[in-house]
């Protein structure tokens, strides 16, 4: 799988310039995962969005203690796990009344994970899937396989020039018409 | 049509980015042009399609933080500006560090100061009066004085004997009773200094001038 270290630190650098605008391209970026990796501690969908939200912002205030040792992801990660661990400590200490050890919330199995999603949500995320794997699948041959080499298997643009045997800038153009065929269709139902 | 390119150009540094394989004009460009609504929803769109391909466990993906974060962010003060206010904080530490450290030579100052104190002092005060350690009368003459008790074991201190071994005989001259009274003695000597020239209350007794005259 193939990270995207450089483009994640050149962003903490522009927000560290006083750029804040970079931030919210990296909340864009991973949103989604944290979101999904909070729901796995919290089952309440305000209370998820509240600490998702929580996390990003600890990140922000924390951004100089980012070294670039790890992965900005890998940082993010950590920070959204003690923050949501926390607020389930809390919630419960406020419920029960009562001192919960804190290696009680490591017991949480990822295979269990809470359902945050209402039925409209399920619906519409059923509708948004299958307008982009129709249009994936009605794309000439070389923009679908190098969008489905990035988006599924998560090839640099190098490794599938490698494959595709093309030039890097290649892959680039025919990812980004694959991606506005794709958001031209989504744009009327997001 | 020149716009549309550009447009267009734009959203190709766009998808780059979300894919993190963008150079410094990508990154450039984009964020030049982020504060554009459009752009940003086209940024989500992006990442979105992502997610649902990889078919991850997704949350539900009408679900959108950017806004509310980016409303807590600009509510911050500027990265740059705390930037310098956050490195000094980072330096506190050596702060707390150099307080423990002057605590400890202070000390360790008085602990080597005591016993270069310890060592030297009775020895001085034997060669010099080479009979008794000690004078028994007060600072002025009058004040209450220090009982020293019986001090006959250093009286006698042979001299005819080499300056080492008449040092290594006072040192052993000088008990834990001794050194007890000579701390006594000048404690009070150094209370009767202080009372009879007044510099134990010296701020005091200026401050009270100083406003009477």
């Amino acid at each position: 799988m193939t990270k995207a270290p450089d483009t994640d630190n050149q962003l903490i650098n522009r927000v560290k310039e006083g750029e804040k605008q970079a931030f919210d391209l990296l909340v864009i970026r991973y949103q989604y995962k944290i979101l999904a990796l909070v729901s796995n501690y919290i089952k309440n969908r305000n209370e998820v969005q509240d600490v998702a939200q929580e996390t990003f912002i600890k990140a922000y205030r924390a951004l100089n203690n980012f070294r670039g040792d790890s992965a900005f992801y890998t940082w993010l990660y950590r920070i959204a796990i003690n923050t949501a661990k926390n607020h389930v400590i809390s919630q419960q200490r406020k419920s029960l009344g009562v001192d919960i050890d804190i290696d009680e919330t490591e017991h949480f199995d990822e295979d269990n994970l809470y359902e945050i999603s209402t039925p409209e949500d399920i619906l519409y995320k059923e509708e948004v899937k299958e307008t982009i794997f129709n249009v994936i699948n009605s794309l000439p041959d070389g923009l679908r396989t190098a969008i489905t080499l990035r988006e599924i298997d998560g090839l640099s643009y190098e490794e599938i020039s490698d494959v595709m045997d093309c030039p890097v800038g290649t892959v680039r153009s025919r990812i980004f018409r694959a991606r506005t065929a794709i958001d031209k269709a989504l744009a009327a139902l997001v | 049509m020149k716009k549309d390119n550009k447009n267009e150009q734009l959203k190709e540094s766009l998808s780059a980015v979300m894919d993190g394989e963008a150079n410094e004009d990508d990154l450039h460009d984009v964020l030049a042009n982020f504060h554009n609504k459009k752009i940003q929803s086209v940024a989500k769109r992006y990442q979105l399609i992502g997610d649902v391909l990889r078919n991850n466990k997704t949350p539900p993906i009408n679900i959108d933080l950017s806004d509310r974060v980016a409303e807590v962010i600009n509510k911050q003060p500027n990265f740059a500006v705390t930037k310098s206010l956050i490195v000094h904080n980072n330096f506190q530490w050596m702060n707390h560090i150099s307080k423990y450290a002057f605590a400890a030579s202070f000390v360790l100052a008085v602990l080597v100061g005591a016993g270069i104190w310890k060592y030297n002092q009775p020895i001085t005060t034997t060669y010099e009066n080479n009979s008794i350690l000690l004078s028994d009368a007060g600072a002025d003459g009058y004040s209450p004085k220090v009982t020293y008790g019986e001090y006959e074991h250093v009286h006698e201190i042979p001299t005819a004997i080499d300056p080492q071994q008449q040092k290594q005989h006072v040192m052993r001259a000088i008990d834990k009773q001794v050194l007890k009274r000579f701390k006594a003695y000048s404690f009070q000597h150094a209370e009767e200094i202080d009372m009879k020239s007044m510099q134990g209350m010296l701020p005091f007794v200026r401050a009270v001038k100083f406003q009477l005259y």
